[in-house]
């Protein structure tokens, strides 16, 4: 129709534009009547500005139902809502949409651009799925990246501004925007809780963790205006927009809602026997519960700010429903998500795995292993099998712990010889073909390709298969074979053997043993051991038990690898645990033991990439940290980018067909699981 | 008629034993024997048992290739053996396979290669193993001619393993598991139960006690508890005999009620007493005269405690908490098998659920036929 | 006698609680770490770094700081206070965590309860009845499959077969959207045909284990003089078998429900994980994963004393029935 060149969306963004400015006055004159009045008057003159527009246009959206516009008198409003939501404001028990969006609300489409894929949704339905496989919906962060991780878009933050030299950040929030509760969302949320959680000596005895310091001075939070928000660095700070849109370092921008204050002693002095009421020993231990945003931690009746809230926590399912107050609507206007709720079950893998095959979740994340059985029985259980690609650089990646416990084991480890005799020694197409239907990359771990310092044969470096070469390597190291040639001795004169304790993924067991394969055919001995349990293994690896350790490599986009208060498969204090010593040591010299010289070298070009002041200096740092990690092999990739089967109903919509997805893109997060809708008709 | 069939006839009408005569001077090991075999399904466990522990002890042999040696294809189905061509009869003989994968579904599509013909041949030569681990040897009882890996009589599994030489060579580990683990419930169950029924008074109260203590603690966080304290860095064979602690911690509690039960009866009986009197010492009254009149019952509870220790095994793998690769074990095996993938796709991967079963079936049947066996004199209904 | 009796099985019950807490506690401590290590593992799982001074201050807080001795009397006194403390994991009181699950945990237990027996009566007196027959040997037969399979591979198939077949769900013991409506007619419904899966699961594996105690009673009930002389008399034969031999020989399977309930619990856990029933076991198997040791702790204790009311329970009624236990 030729009459719609001018759309509602258009046409709200210039009428918001206009008054966003009265209104900004208003705030300033900090009169509530006034602003109340005018937030009312400009709802008014947005509902008549969107009649005429509708006269004007002669259509109605497709969202929208014309024999209820017909019907009812009520004008319609420029924003589109879920049918539920405008029951409730039809009792009078919500306030009407335009006054629970924030003057700006986040539109996808215009500030957050989207594929041509996605296409305007429509309201209903419950999404099934197994432990919330897109969290980040209920927990905000300031910005968001896209899918690629090559862009930052607005999110809870409408603009910011990064200062000269890295050295402040200042954020601009969405004026008018609200909590769950309705209650406004405002720095003042910010300041509660830098001043009294991370300062509150009770809470944070150590006070504020080690990422809010800079050269040594603690981040100043300095309150602008209601709105406006700066941090300001003791130092260039280059990490700092990468640890504000990243869902990792959530925990460090943290707004509290009012609703937490009554918990906490410095605003009401009987803190402690309303946490003794409740069960809890003092008031520390009643406000972590009534203020975590942890699953399954958390009071159900704290107000979020996310897409959905949360309605019930049982130990087996948990319960989301629609944030009446979310600020993201789509490109047509309407408040987002289009899904009324989410079930998610807390379910165990395989009988998740099961549930999955059947058809019983919305949308899940399956294991390549289960490509054939899902495919199999797609068609008869009513959902698409979408093959969607790992962004982990290595899905599965090994590590020869340089600092073991036997020191005979961690003087070969630590020579460059066996661990390039071991990289080469691995068979890594057959993997591919075995585990992960050839779709994978046989490939060495390394930073992702997107990276603006990648350097290619960082990938390739020991990747190839070459069983001689490594046999030749290890005869070079002096490691005789015994009397049987079937295994080589330590120097010690015992059988040279090492235990592979896997973590993940899925297919550990299996890559394991052809690990062991390929290995002993190079007269190393090798045993398996399940890491079991994420706690466990982790608990092995802390106390330094695990010989070769196997877990994938995710979090090697830039964006994902700059940020100084996470960790990266590459630290060895995260999964591989190839150097505890040395980087407890990197962490404090009084603790660990010390690394050799080139170790020392190596972690002060780490630290300073962290202080980089210029681009130049951030990259050539780069380039030298990966590098040293691609000479020394510390983490030995295995296959990387593999296939990653994604169940999706047939009448979930908005989807994308392909994406990539893994730590690095927030899991389903940069998939925008706010804008998929289930058209069930 | 003859007197002697009248009374045959009188005989079979009231249900009474034919050859009565020979019967009362038969001996007790005979008495057993002759109601052990009228337990036809006793007579086919043990039948099957004998069969199972000739196949586990003499595993490498029976199979054709090692438990970890993998083939090239993966996923293979249970393959046919073909003892017939277009002319008629002939040597056993399997297909080549093709494999292919479905680029839709990714799935393995494996169809026999009718070109390529493997006679399937016996006492050929393989991978070298250790018989009993004393004899090293590379026969296996048969295999392809060409010496590769091309039979598979219950397919491949997820690595191009043959499921069939894993299950027989697991059988060596399952089967013992239970031998082992009742053997330890053995001697403290008797030792234990033994002092508790003989003595009586204050120690049979604080065994008892004990027992009721030990069978009370929940199995699973007990298991947790005890294999998390198994130490990651020990080699199959330690974390094998832990395991079997482990399942044998609470065996031993039935196993001492059962004779603490049987003493405290006998205990009493005169010719125990006699003895007493007679001034034999305690531990020779045990062994001597208490002992070897209920060893039946023993046996017995034995027999019937050995199927629940394999069944253990598999449930602490599939808890996680048990045997590990490369020790291949029915648990260990069944482990990877419990998985939508196996149950719609691969099926014969859960076979070796069916070794399980008739283990255990067997040892069961066996059980119930020497628990009737036990006592010769009862009456038969 | 058996007021005594009772009173001394009343304090034997208390000694073995006690007991049982100290050695549940040290069941639950034995794994390495505690709760406050995997939850920040899994913190950092999701690349937060927590500073190590923030790790204390969490163990501080939830007293995991203090030596294990200490923990235990902290925890132990609160017991006593009927506190079973807070699950770390969920965040809520671990009574109502476990009392949530109870009223589903009875349900499955008593109605695989009841299908063991329906199971096992009529296979052991048909057994008794016609010992060696062909129907002997294939009853036997029947009934032993049911405790040769490994039976969360048994869960796992049959769950699948229902789904393909009947079109049932997977796991659950309600369809999707009826776990969280208010309960009404048709949520009973859907319960009644999610019930078979796990029932047939955990009482076949039960049922052999009476088979052969009922078997094995009733042959010797029908071997005494009484039956004898009841046939000689001309009784007829069903009424012979069901007036007495086969009462008595039921009886000790109703003594052993006190030992059968807890262990129906925590031997179904297994199943009930494959299944994932929500009944207490997954419940226990989880927070021993995740070594959230109060939650675990309380299970335990709520176990056992589950079992030892039931064994105090068989124990009065054995004392009824047999008078010669009480002067035991």
């Amino acid at each position: 129709m030729s009459g719609r060149n001018f759309t509602r969306r258009d046409f709200l963004r210039v009428s918001v534009v206009s008054l966003a400015g009265v209104a900004a006055a208003a705030a300033c004159a900090q009169e509530p009547e006034i602003v109340e009045k005018i937030v009312k008057e400009t709802v008014v003159v947005e509902k008549e500005v969107e009649k005429e527009v509708t006269r004007l246009v002669g259509a109605e959206p497709e969202v929208a139902e014309p024999e209820v516009e017909a019907e009812e008198p009520v004008v319609k409003s420029a924003y589109g809502e879920a049918p539920q939501l405008a029951e409730l404001v039809a009792k009078g028990e919500l306030p009407p949409v335009e006054e629970r969006l924030p003057e700006k609300p986040l539109v996808y489409g215009v500030d957050h651009p989207l594929s041509s894929e996605f296409v305007t949704g429509k309201y209903g339905g419950t999404m099934y799925v197994n432990q919330l496989p897109f969290g980040h919906i209920r927990e905000k962060y300031m910005m968001q990246a896209n899918n690629a991780t090559t862009d930052i878009f607005p999110y809870v933050a409408e603009s910011w501004e990064v200062g000269e030299g890295y050295r402040s950040i200042t954020f601009k929030l969405r004026k008018g925007m609200k909590w769950s509760d309705g209650s406004p969302f405002t720095v003042d949320n910010y300041m509660w809780y830098w001043e009294n959680e991370c300062l509150n000596p009770d809470l944070l005895p150590a006070g504020p963790a080690g990422y809010w310091y800079v050269n040594d001075t603690l981040t100043k939070f300095v309150k602008v205006d209601d709105f406006t928000l700066r941090l300001e660095f003791g130092g260039p700070y280059r990490p700092v927009l990468n640890l504000a849109s990243n869902w990792q370092t959530l925990v460090m921008f943290i707004a509290r809602p009012d609703y937490v204050k009554k918990w906490h002693i410095a605003e009401n002095p009987d803190a402690n026997e309303l946490a003794k009421s409740e069960g809890f020993d003092d008031w520390t231990q009643a406000y972590l519960f009534h203020s975590s945003n942890q699953r399954n931690c958390a009071d159900v009746n704290i107000p979020s700010v996310g897409t959905v809230v949360e309605t019930e926590i049982e130990t087996d399912h948990s319960t989301y429903t629609r944030n009446p107050y979310c600020f993201e609507v789509d490109a047509e206007g309407n408040q987002l998500p289009y899904f009324d709720a989410v079930y998610s079950y807390k379910l165990d893998a395989k009988v998740a795995a099961t549930k999955a095959v059947a058809g019983e979740f919305g949308v899940y994340r399956a294991s390549p292993a289960d490509i054939p059985v899902l495919q199999q029985n797609a068609a008869s259980a009513g959902y698409r099998v979408l093959q969607w690609q790992s962004a982990d650089g290595a899905d599965a990646q090994v590590s020869f712990n340089l600092n073991d416990k036997d020191p005979v084991l961690r003087a070969i480890f630590q020579d460059l010889r066996f661990r390039q005799a071991m990289s080469i020694a691995i068979n890594r197409q057959e993997i591919n073909e075995i585990c992960f239907f050839g779709l994978g990359q046989p490939i060495q771990s390394t930073v992702s390709p997107n990276a603006s310092f990648y350097k290619p044969e960082w990938s390739t470096a020991f990747a190839e298969y070459d069983p001689e070469r490594a046999n030749a390597l290890l005869d070079e190291m002096g490691l005789e074979w015994d009397a049987a040639k079937k295994n080589r001795l330590r120097p010690d004169g015992q059988p040279l053997k090492v235990i592979i304790t896997w973590g993940y993924p899925a297919q550990g067991n299996e890559i394991s043993e052809l690990l062991r394969e390929y290995w002993e055919a190079c007269g190393v001995g090798v045993e398996i051991r399940e890491g079991g349990d994420y706690g466990l293994y982790t608990t092995k690896g802390n106390a330094n038990e695990i010989q070769v350790s196997m877990w994938s490599s995710d979090r090697i986009d830039e964006l994902r690898l700059y940020l100084p208060g996470t960790q990266t498969k590459f630290n060895p204090l995260a999964e591989m645990f190839y150097a505890m010593e040395w980087e407890r040591w990197h962490i404090n010299p009084e603790t660990g033991e010390e690394p050799p010289q080139e170790w020392k070298d190596f972690y002060e070009d780490y630290d300073a990439w962290f202080m980089a002041e210029t681009e130049e200096e951030y990259k050539r740092l780069a380039e030298r940290v990966f590098q040293f990690y691609s000479d020394q092999l510390v983490c030995i990739g295995l296959i990387g980018y593999g296939p990653v089967p994604i169940v999706a109903r047939n009448e979930l919509k908005n989807i994308p067909t392909v994406a990539r997805i893994g730590d690095a893109t927030n899991h389903f997060g940069t998939s925008l699981p706010q804008l998929w809708y289930l058209d069930e008709g | 008629m003859t007197d002697r069939e009248e009374l045959r006839e009188i005989e079979a009408e009231e249900g009474v034993r034919v050859e009565d005569e020979r019967v009362y001077y038969a001996t007790q090991t005979q008495l057993v024997l002759r109601r052990f075999k009228r337990h036809k399904l006793a007579v086919l466990g043990l039948a099957m048992l004998l069969v199972g522990y000739t196949l586990a002890a003499f595993s490498p042999f029976w199979s054709p290739y090692d438990k970890i040696e993998r083939a090239g294809n993966i996923y293979v189905p249970p393959q046919r053996i073909h003892f017939r061509d277009e002319n008629g009869w002939t040597a056993p003989y399997v297909y080549g396979l093709r494999q292919t994968t479905d680029p839709e579904t990714w799935e393995q599509v494996t169809e026999p290669d009718t070109d390529a013909r493997y006679r399937v041949k016996f006492f050929v030569k393989g991978s070298e193993y250790k018989l009993l681990g004393l004899f090293k040897s590379n026969i296996h009882l048969f295999g392809s001619e060409d010496g590769q890996m091309r039979v598979f009589l219950l397919g491949t599994d997820d690595l191009g393993r043959d499921v069939f030489s894993r299950i027989l060579q697991a059988a060596s580990i399952s089967m013992s598991i239970g031998l082992v683990g009742v053997f330890l419930s053995f001697v403290l169950g008797t030792l234990l139960g033994g002092i508790s029924g003989y003595y009586g008074g204050k120690t049979d109260v604080i065994i008892q006690r004990v027992i009721e203590f030990l069978t009370s603690i929940p199995t699973i966080p007990l298991w947790m508890a005890l294999s998390a304290a198994v130490p990651a860095h020990w080699d199959p064979i330690k974390v094998y005999f832990a395991i079997t602690l482990i399942l044998s911690l609470q065996g031993w509690c039935g196993l001492a009620r059962v004779v603490r039960g049987k003493l405290l009866e006998l205990r009493e009986a005169d010719y125990v007493i006699a003895a007493r009197i007679a001034g034999t010492n305690d531990f020779a009254i045990i062994t001597r005269h208490l002992l070897p009149g209920f060893t039946s019952y023993l046996i017995v509870n034995i027999t019937l405690a050995i199927p629940g220790m394999i069944l253990g095994e598999t449930s602490l793998s599939f808890l996680g908490l048990g045997l590990r690769p490369p020790i291949v074990s029915w648990g260990v095996l069944l482990y990877q098998a419990q998985n939508v993938r196996t149950v719609a796709l691969h099926p014969w991967l859960m076979v070796p659920a069916l070794a399980v079963i008739l283990t255990v079936l067997a040892f069961n049947f066996v059980g119930d036929g020497l628990r009737d066996a036990a006592d010769p004199y009862a009456n038969v209904a | 006698m058996l007021g005594r009796f009772i009173a001394r099985r009343l304090l034997y019950m208390v000694i073995l609680l006690v007991a049982m807490s100290v050695v549940s506690f040290i069941i639950i401590q034995l794994p390495p770490g505690d709760y406050m290590e995997s939850y920040i593992a899994r913190l950092q799982a999701e690349g937060m770094q927590i500073d190590d001074s923030a790790i204390a201050a969490l163990r501080k807080r939830y007293g995991l700081d203090q030596p294990p001795h200490i923990q235990f009397l902290t925890w132990a006194g609160r017991l006593l206070k009927g506190d079973m403390g807070r699950s770390f994991q969920y965040n809520r009181p671990v009574a109502e965590l476990v009392f949530e699950r109870v009223p589903m945990t009875v349900l499955v237990t008593l109605a695989s309860l009841l299908v063991t027996y329906l199971i096992a009566v009529p296979i052991g007196i048909y057994s008794a009845t016609h010992q060696y027959s062909l129907g002997d040997f294939v009853a036997t037969a029947i009934g032993f499959v049911g405790i040769a399979m490994p039976n969360f591979l048994f869960a796992l198939i049959l769950m699948w077969a229902l789904y393909k077949w009947f079109g049932l769900g997977i796991g659950g013991l309600f369809s999707q959207g009826m776990e969280t409506a208010p309960w009404n007619w048709a949520k009973v419904v859907d319960l009644v045909k999610h019930l078979p899966a796990p029932l047939i699961v955990i009482s076949v594996s039960g049922a052999a284990g009476l088979i052969r105690v009922l078997r094995g009673t009733l042959l010797d009930e029908l071997g005494k003089q009484y039956v004898q002389s009841a046939r000689a008399v001309g009784l007829p034969e069903s009424r012979l078998l069901f007036k007495y031999p086969v009462r008595i020989a039921i009886t000790p399977l109703i003594s052993s429900i006190g030992w059968m309930l807890p262990s129906l619990v925590s031997g179904s856990t297994v199943v009930s994980i494959v299944l994932s029933l929500p009944t207490v076991g997954p419940l226990l198997f989880s927070s021993l994963t995740q070594q959230d040791m109060y939650l675990a702790g309380g299970i335990v204790m709520f176990l056992t004393f589950m079992t030892v009311v039931g064994v105090l329970l068989s124990d009065i009624l054995l004392a009824l029935v047999d008078p010669r236990i009480r002067f035991e």
